[in-house]
């Protein structure tokens, strides 16, 4: 009796040290390649993409015809419709007043285009995200197949979301600037003042996100739009971030630092677009 | 057999609800950690090869569709699957306070080992906040959605033991 338990505690230690050396090997070989294995993300995405594509579809079914249905919810449509219009009307607006403000640079600098909404981009839905809060990311339902590669620059309604860093054959998860490992390098759209936007969990959980390293005395006031800067290594030059805010001189009486508020509905995103461009 | 079917599918049932259903409930600031309640539970409720083959699995898929290292949350969902495992038919699961004591120090164990090993080694010193902001909100929500959902699995695995039971009888 007392052997046979023995056998049984053995071969359950067994199972756990193969699991383990599994699990320990995985990790070794995703660590030091920084990407997963293929074999395992084709497997998974094959099975889970369409499921959670459908799943997506009937949720947005669902939503739709319930608003059809009821007249509150058909006011509701009006003001999304109206907001995004405002939205357009507003990015319009942005893009007017960067015209303007690189006019003067323009005419210097006859050959060089800045202009975001000519990048080829593709469309794509958000059909999961991340388990827990610790880490901001979400998957895309576009991958490979549609031209994405690792790196590229996501963008929703209002300027820079994430990029891309991992690309399946018909998924990709996307890493959003809230997230605590996430540092872009930007400039403030009328000053061109440097400074650097870096994810931070204390400031997500506010719905902030960290600027940091600008110069004490910087022209960057409240408000003030920052973008992504062309000196940046991985982010398209002119892409909106977000707008400052409680901006004050750091104890060191050197640099300045405050708070970005993303101009990306991070809560509700659910349609963003992947801009099909590398910075090179 | 058919508890391995079923299992699977449970799986996949939890994974779908915890990647993309849940993110669609408007107001949900905090996800309750649906894998981590079915790995304890099937800890619990069969013993540490189940628990560790659900956990492994569970993380796995987990892993690869939002990790980033595969294999990282698989380890955390194994080890726990083993000690839930550990307490298999030596405690009574039929009182709540199983299921609400497992959950909480579960949740702490795998937000401890998130922290450590993907925070702490960046130097990102104050854990404090990050319990407040972060961990607190989804223990408590996974405490009180592990209640039910620890029920539920409860009593589906009665009945699918004495459906085993019954048909183990005819065959001798």
């Amino acid at each position: 009796m007392k052997k046979r338990r023995l056998d049984f505690l053995f071969s359950i230690k067994y199972i756990l040290l193969i699991l383990t050396i599994i699990c320990l090997v995985s990790l070794v070989i995703t660590y030091s390649k920084g990407d997963s294995i293929g074999v395992y993300k084709t497997a998974v995405s094959k099975a889970f993409s369409p499921i959670s594509n459908a799943i997506t579809g009937i949720g947005d079914h669902f939503s739709d015809q319930k608003k059809l249905r009821t007249e509150k919810e058909e006011l509701l449509e009006r003001i999304e419709h109206l907001e995004e219009e405002n939205r357009l009307l507003q990015d319009q607006l942005r893009k007017y007043q960067s015209d303007y403000y690189s006019l003067s640079e323009m005419k210097e600098l006859l050959n060089i285009k800045d202009d975001f909404s000519g990048y080829p981009m593709v469309g794509a839905k958000v059909i999961a995200k991340e388990n827990g809060n610790w880490f901001s990311k979400f998957t895309i339902n576009r991958g490979s197949n549609d031209g994405i590669e690792k790196d590229m620059n996501v963008v929703a309604a209002g300027g820079l979301a994430g990029i891309v860093t991992q690309v399946g054959p018909d998924y990709s998860v996307v890493t959003s600037i809230l997230d605590d490992q996430m540092n872009v390098s930007a400039i403030c759209r009328s000053s061109r003042a440097s400074c650097m936007v870096m994810g931070d969990i204390d400031a997500m959980s506010e719905g902030y996100i960290r600027l940091m390293y600008m110069k004490k005395d910087a022209d960057i006031r409240e408000f003030d739009e920052i973008i992504t800067a062309p000196t940046s290594s991985k982010y398209l030059p002119d892409l909106t971030i977000g707008y400052a805010v409680l901006l004050q001189t750091d104890p060191n009486n050197m640099t300045m630092s405050g708070y970005l508020i993303p101009s990306v509905d991070f809560e509700n995103i659910e349609n963003v677009m992947v801009i099909l461009k590398l910075k090179q | 057999m058919k508890r391995f079917l079923i299992q699977g599918l449970l799986m996949g049932v939890f994974v779908l609800l915890q990647v993309s259903v849940l993110n669609r409930i408007p107001y949900l600031n905090t996800k309750p950690n649906l894998i981590l309640i079915y790995t304890f539970s099937a800890g619990l409720l069969r013993g540490s090869v189940n628990g560790m083959l659900t956990g492994f699995f569970g993380g796995l898929i987990m892993d690869v569709i939002l990790g980033q290292y595969i294999g990282f949350s698989s380890l955390i969902y194994l080890v726990l699957g083993f000690l839930t495992g550990l307490t298999y038919q030596r405690l009574t699961t039929d009182v709540p306070l199983i299921p609400i004591l497992t959950a909480f120090f579960c949740e702490l164990f795998y937000h401890l080992y998130i922290y450590i090993f993907r925070f702490l080694v960046r130097n990102r010193l104050n854990f404090g906040s990050y319990f407040k902001n972060i961990i607190f909100p989804e223990l408590v929500f996974t405490v009180v959605v592990s209640i039910v959902l620890f029920g539920l699995l409860y009593y589906g695995n009665n009945l699918l033991e004495e459906n085993e039971k019954r048909s183990a009888l005819k065959f001798v």
